[in-house]
């Protein structure tokens, strides 16, 4: 070989790698940079698919733990209309020809339908476009029925997840924690308001698959977008607790033909709300089973004129600003007019010589009205105020309800006096047993809790933010308050009924007449039982409503204060005690 | 001496050829040069050797796909499995179903609190025995607590919701065989009536 000819040879090789380096150099940056974006979309569809990785909505339990509201995966059967056709399937070895009709029928058995629904919905795809290549045939199927159905192995049928919400213990709590839509957006309650908590984002990722059996090939898989799941949302309610008093509260309220009806128990020593129960109340699981307005809470959301359940409030005013103690006397006939024009009278007749205490036991208007007179519309307006009136609670629920306490320099000489014993102005139910709270807390007021605390998914713990506690009124004037309720358990007229034996309770009724929307009374009634067990050593506000009722009193809530009453000494294992009972005298 | 190389170069005298082509004349001390054959086996069996392992290793990888695809879809199954049966579970441990169930074996909530004390002997609080008026309830259609849920699960039986959840796991042999409609007989659930201690 001369070395010439090795060296051209050399030569025309090294041109041509260079001149094929260049061309795929060339072709390389053309592909990855200059139609990159164009080839990968079309490459997209062709070889990966995207996917939606499902975020699971946070659970809201009790305090215990309990699980009120949980995420659950429900189907949708989805079919394409236009290849609904006959297909053969393979059973025990023989090959049987399945009809559209037969698979339908085969579908409604596990989803409950009837077979013509699901024949109508193809039907009705079809008639509207020959092509159609999707309808609904069943919403919502639950985990069985998908598997079933998936098992029948029916070649037009497919499947969508459909992430939903379930209620495991129904109406317990369903007025706090309200319900999701069937599109999963939040509709009501707790479920709403604290949706930051424990509402989820899906996420997205892609994939590429095989072409004939779709398995994700590996190390394909790109997520796009991070799913975030919902954070666990515990409330201060006891699911147990809170069932009782539904129950206790539901058979009373029927027994006396109640419009609606609430109670309340609420922890005194830290404002945490234990049970609020409605009636009539929503089982979240079957929303459209409650009329509309019932599905929330009214102990939040309706305020109403509290009626003489305000003279516990009233008579702590007194005893604070030492203007008279449980002997103070007074001369209260049934009926009294003030200089100024404002005129009113008891509910019943009795004894006129009261003292402070005779006028809490007899629940007397006139008396309270005279005692208080001591006292001026602004000292009377700004307790008022500091015993949470006119503002939402530190709860601060979906619609709640601020009441309505109207400026002291508005109220006219009759105003002036009623409220005094809780008319001319609205509360809440909540707002009553904060400010009974108060009492039963050495006048100190505590911020009312509903929710404990918020863990979120990275287990960040929430806590609520918590308004600064209140000092309304003296501890001794508070401790007086409770001695006067403590006489309204042991000599009011409703004694026999609510005495729990062996136990101390402090209690009062009220009785108010209802708006009737035109400036008028209307003839019936809101009655109130508030009170605080045990009286010795407070643990629990218990308070219970109803409005409209047959009889007309306290009595139709009597039952549901003493057996709630009952119930929760008995749960909470506190001891007997009647050591030191106060008896006060009520006539002079 | 430079000048006298200088002067040679500058006419223009190739003077390096000469020696070069005479180093390149001599033969190599190799004696038998090996055969240019045995460097293309070698090249051809390298990359195809490359090539099978290559192939090799994707079908393990794929054959790996289909196995994480089976485990994940199992994985789903289970976790689907396991959601829907605790929710069975939460719903039978309802409060409405709990009630209801233990006053369909005939007990009744008391509403009166009474406590022994050991120190003194004597009863602290008033005992007085439930009554069936003062049932809670009153009835199977006595709970007014909504749970559309317990529709279908009857008060005091366990194992209609354990039929409900009768699924075949996978790779789970446990599961569905034993516990699942099998009969959970409570303690004098049959004759309705409280059982008697045996006292000795």
């Amino acid at each position: 070989m001369r070395p010439v000819v090795t060296r051209r040879r050399i030569v025309v090789t090294v041109a041509i790698i260079t001149v094929l380096i260049v061309i795929f150099g060339i072709r390389l940056f053309d592909i990855q940079v200059v139609r990159a974006s164009s080839l990968n979309d079309q490459s997209k569809d062709k070889m990966s698919s995207p996917s939606k990785i499902f975020s699971t909505r946070g659970d809201i339990v009790d305090r215990n733990g309990v699980v009120l509201a949980q995420a659950q995966m429900r189907y949708d059967i989805t079919a394409s209309p236009r290849y609904a056709k006959e297909f053969k399937r393979t059973v025990d070895g023989k090959e049987v020809t399945v009809t559209p009709t037969q698979a339908a029928v085969e579908i409604a058995g596990y989803t409950k339908q009837n077979p013509n629904e699901i024949i109508d919905a193809i039907n009705g795809a079809l008639a509207e476009n020959p092509d159609s290549d999707f309808v609904y045939l069943a919403k919502s199927v639950d985990l069985n029925a998908y598997k079933a159905i998936r098992a029948l192995d029916i070649p037009w049928v497919y499947f969508e997840s459909a992430p939903s919400r379930i209620y495991p213990n129904g109406a317990v709590a369903g007025n706090l924690v309200g319900f999701v839509g069937s599109d999963g957006t939040p509709l009501a309650g707790l479920e709403q308001s604290e949706d930051k908590c424990v509402g989820s984002v899906d996420g997205e990722e892609t994939y590429e698959r095989g072409a004939k059996d779709g398995v994700m090939i590996p190390g394909s898989n790109v997520v796009t977008k991070q799913a975030k799941n919902g954070g666990k949302l515990t409330l201060t309610i006891d699911s147990d607790i809170q069932w009782y008093t539904q129950q206790l509260l539901a058979k009373q309220a029927r027994d006396q033909g109640a419009k609606w009806g609430l109670a309340v128990v609420l922890e005194v020593k830290t404002g945490k709300l234990v049970a609020v129960a409605d009636y009539p109340s929503v089982d979240p699981n079957n929303v459209d089973g409650t009329p509309a307005a019932f599905r929330g809470s009214y102990a939040f959301s309706a305020p109403y004129e509290p009626g003489s359940t305000m003279k516990a409030l009233t008579a702590s005013m007194l005893l604070d600003k030492g203007k008279a103690t449980a002997k103070t006397h007074v001369y209260a006939p049934f009926k009294w007019t003030f200089p100024n024009g404002a005129t009113f009278q008891d509910s019943g007749y009795h004894n006129p010589r009261q003292t402070l205490a005779g006028v809490i036991v007899n629940s007397s208007n006139v008396g309270i009205s005279k005692l208080a007179d001591s006292l001026s519309a602004s000292t009377r307006y700004d307790y008022l105020k500091k015993y949470g009136l006119g503002a939402v609670s530190n709860v601060d629920f979906l619609g709640e309800s601020t009441g309505i306490l109207h400026d002291y320099q508005k109220w006219d000489p009759q105003t002036n006096y009623v409220t005094m014993f809780g008319q001319g102005l609205t509360m809440t139910a909540i707002q009553m047993a904060s400010a009974y709270q108060a009492i039963g807390n050495k006048g100190e007021r505590l911020p009312v809790q509903l929710v404990e605390q918020c863990v979120q998914a990275d287990g960040t713990v929430v806590k609520p933010k918590l308004a600064d506690p209140v000092q309304v009124v003296s501890p001794e004037a508070a401790h007086g308050v409770i001695q006067l309720l403590e006489n309204v358990y042991s000599q009011g007229w409703l004694a026999d009924r609510i005495r729990v034996p062996g136990y101390r309770i402090a209690a009062k009724t009220g009785t108010a007449e209802q708006a009737d929307g035109r400036g008028g009374y209307s003839g019936s009634f809101i009655v109130t039982l508030a009170g605080l067990v045990p009286a010795n050593d407070p643990q629990y506000v218990v308070l219970t409503t109803m409005s409209d009722v047959r009889v007309n009193s306290t009595a139709a809530v009597a039952p549901v204060f003493h057996d709630l009453s009952t119930y929760l000494l008995r749960k909470a294992r506190i001891q007997p005690y009647t050591a030191g009972t106060p008896r006060f005298k009520l006539y002079w | 001496m430079s000048a006298v190389i200088n002067s040679i170069r500058s006419q223009g005298q190739p003077l390096r050829q000469a020696p070069a082509r005479l180093l390149r004349l001599v033969n190599r001390p190799s004696a038998k040069p090996r055969p240019r054959i045995f460097y293309a086996i070698v090249t051809v069996a390298v990359v195809i050797g490359i090539i099978l392992s290559q192939i090799l290793l994707s079908v393990a990888v794929s054959a790996g796909a289909y196995e994480i695809s089976d485990l994940k879809a199992q994985q789903k199954d289970l976790s689907r499995t396991y959601t829907q049966v605790s929710q069975n579970l939460a719903e039978v441990s309802s409060p409405q179903h709990v009630a209801a169930s233990a006053e369909a074996l005939g007990m009744v909530t008391s509403n009166t609190t009474a406590y022994l004390r050991l120190s003194t002997s004597k009863v602290a609080g008033q005992a007085r025995p439930a009554t069936a008026s003062g049932a809670l309830l009153r009835g199977a259609n006595g709970s007014l607590v909504q749970n559309i849920l317990l529709t279908d699960i009857p008060a005091g039986a366990v194992p209609a919701a354990a039929s409900r959840s009768a699924v075949n796991i996978p790779g789970v042999g446990v599961a569905a065989g034993t516990g699942a409609g099998s009969n959970v007989t409570l303690p004098g659930a049959s004759s309705q009536t409280i059982p008697t201690p045996q006292t000795r």
